[in-house]
């Protein structure tokens, strides 16, 4: 009777509810170090001390099941138990942006209605009517909510419409995805993770809940120091870090620093890239300062939960050129490849939009049915919900996906269709460029695109057209190249593109 | 010392606005330097001034306006007389 028992077994572990996942270590091993920031330092036995107690105080304040709380918090250890003493009573946490404008942040929080709203001394300007999470706690214990299918989490993501959207996701969703990714690359108690992106984006979760599910410790510096590629390098070192991840634009903010030198010498194995599109170019000078590291490239939209999909880089993709792949969909998700006329894709190398089926997918924008309806699709496959992503992808001939851009990224052009992502990519690889990325524009009334790019060495937007021109034909060149100090960053550490386009006096297409 | 610290901040703060327009008290980051360009100019102070600005000096603050600087100069032993 073994061998049922123990698959049975394996199957509770692979999903184990996020917060029961901590409780359990809190039990077995209560002294191992959970997380610290600059502030405080728990140990598991006082993280579940510290969730309990919030977890009290939500309650006593009359928070219930199915409560919105939002968490106007920096990333800190107090987001950390926020979350978690949220999950204990049921209610759906909602990260706000700690840089977020007082009009936006007002917007997202009279979009969800929360209960509450914590916040911490890390926030300059607290939403009104915000409560100090310190003060936050009740004498009383309550016990934990059974999870059933609760929903976990709601994101605000902006969208193509720029209306902010609440992205609802389930408890079993969010430990499909959590469990998916600690199975692919063995986090145990020895992991050591350090939390780089901003929480109010759900790929940053990647390096937050993943550990701590797995026993292993966090380390959450200050967004602020992290600005400053030193402070990267030695916090690294220092605090023995065996796990970070990124977006493609904060590691181009690295890849110049003299501290790379010493990353080969650090304890980092596991490098998850996500959010954006993966630079080749990228991975191979971080490669050249560091080859232990494993590097993934992760994908997954914030509607099927942190990563549906990872992709190990290895040398032999770099090798043979051209964009690195997302993978295959994680146990239990499915991807399909859909043509303009709705007809399924099968054969290699055909682009089509992706729709997403399985266990990540989110339970559906926050009081928007019809929103969700347009994206949650039960007609494309009968009898299957399937969310309809909006990303153009192929599968190559390894069974491998490949992103090829967002389908209303692809810009057509006197006739010619020009993925930007793949223009920005060729303009990456010229001699003296660090940073590059191509941007549609109004080009008096025409689409244009603009180059912007980041050099090393003195080059005129004469000498980077010329460049260009001996890879690309000339359908494809960029209108006009703009030579630019750095490529500056939205707080979602993406390119800001519209700042580049203000700055260089040109308008959006 | 100011002029000093103003001439790093003329090569590497890349403001959009002339450095002579704005008080030792003006937010740097409200005239427009970028994040990124204060990292430049954290590194170019350093040169200037050969010091090492400590981790726990490294945040966005610490460069905020030309008092800002100055002070945390001070805090390592930079001062009118030293320099």
């Amino acid at each position: 009777m073994g061998a049922p028992a123990v698959a049975t077994a394996n199957q509770a572990t692979a999903t184990r509810d996020i917060l029961a996942s901590v409780l359990d270590h809190s039990v077995a091993a209560p002294h191992r170090p959970a997380a610290k920031d600059g502030q405080r330092e728990l140990t598991y036995g006082e993280l579940r001390d510290a969730a309990a107690t919030l977890a009290a105080g939500l309650a006593a304040r009359g928070v219930t099941a199915g409560d919105r709380v939002a968490l106007q918090l920096p990333n800190s250890v107090d987001f950390l138990v926020s979350t978690l003493a949220c999950l204990w009573v049921g209610a759906i946490f909602v990260p706000l942006a700690a840089t977020d404008p007082p009009a936006r942040i007002a917007g997202v929080v009279d979009d969800c209605d929360p209960a509450l709203v914590l916040a911490n001394s890390g926030i300059a300007e607290w939403h009104p009517g915000a409560v100090d999470v310190a003060e936050v706690s009740g004498s009383t214990t309550v016990a934990p909510v059974d999870p059933a299918d609760r929903p976990a989490y709601a994101i605000y993501t902006s969208g193509t419409t720029g209306t902010p959207k609440g992205v609802v996701i389930g408890r079993q969703a969010f430990a499909t995805a959590v469990w998916s990714w600690n199975g692919m690359v063995g986090l145990d108690a020895d992991t050591r993770a350090m939390c780089v992106s901003p929480f109010h984006f759900d790929g940053s979760f990647a390096t937050l809940f993943p550990p701590i599910a797995a026993g292993g410790s966090l380390v959450i510096p200050s967004r602020e120091s992290l600005l400053f590629p030193r402070f990267f390098f030695r916090t690294l070192a220092r605090e023995r870090i065996t796990l970070t991840g990124c977006s493609p634009s904060y590691l181009r903010l690295l890849l110049p620093s003299k501290e790379i030198a010493g990353l080969a010498d650090t304890e980092l194995r596991i490098l998850p890239l996500g959010g954006e599109a993966c630079s080749p170019a990228d991975v191979v000078r971080l490669w050249e300062a560091a080859p232990q590291l494993r590097v993934f490239n992760r994908y997954g939209p914030t509607e099927t939960t942190i990563a549906v999909s990872h992709f190990e880089v290895t040398r032999d993709v770099i090798a043979r050129g051209g964009a690195v792949p997302i993978g295959q969909p994680h146990p239990g998700s499915s991807f399909h490849l859909i043509d303009v006329d709705g007809g399924i894709i099968d054969e290699p190398d055909r682009v089509g939009e992706l729709y997403i089926g399985g266990g990540q997918l989110m339970a559906g924008y926050w009081a928007a049915p019809d929103l969700t309806a347009q994206v949650l699709r039960s007609d494309v496959i009968p009898g299957q919900t399937l969310y309809r992503t909006g990303d153009l992808v192929r599968r190559d001939h390894d069974g491998n996906y490949v992103y090829v851009d967002r389908a209303d990224r692809v810009v057509k052009r006197n006739a010619v269709r020009i993925s930007l992502v793949e223009l920005s990519e060729v303009v990456r690889g010229l001699a003296g460029v660090t940073a590059a990325i191509c941007v549609a524009f109004d080009n008096d009334g025409d689409l244009g695109i603009a180059a912007f790019v980041v050099s090393t060495t003195p080059s005129t937007p004469a000498d980077l057209r010329r460049a260009t021109g001996e890879r690309l034909p000339a359908t494809m060149l960029p209108d006009a190249f703009h030579v630019v100090d750095a490529l500056p960053m939205t707080s979602s550490n993406k390119v800001d593109e519209r700042r580049l386009l203000a700055e260089a006096g040109l308008g959006v297409s | 010392m100011t002029d000093k610290i103003r001439s790093v901040l003329a090569e590497e703060g890349k403001l959009p606005v002339d450095l002579d327009t704005l008080t030792d008290d003006d937010d740097l980051y409200s005239a427009g330097m970028t994040s990124h360009a204060s990292v430049s100019v954290m590194l170019a102070l350093e040169d200037a001034f050969d010091v090492e600005f400590p981790d726990a000096m490294l945040r966005k603050s610490t460069f905020a306006s030309v008092t800002a600087i100055r002070d945390a100069l001070a805090t390592l032993g930079v001062t009118a007389l030293t320099d």
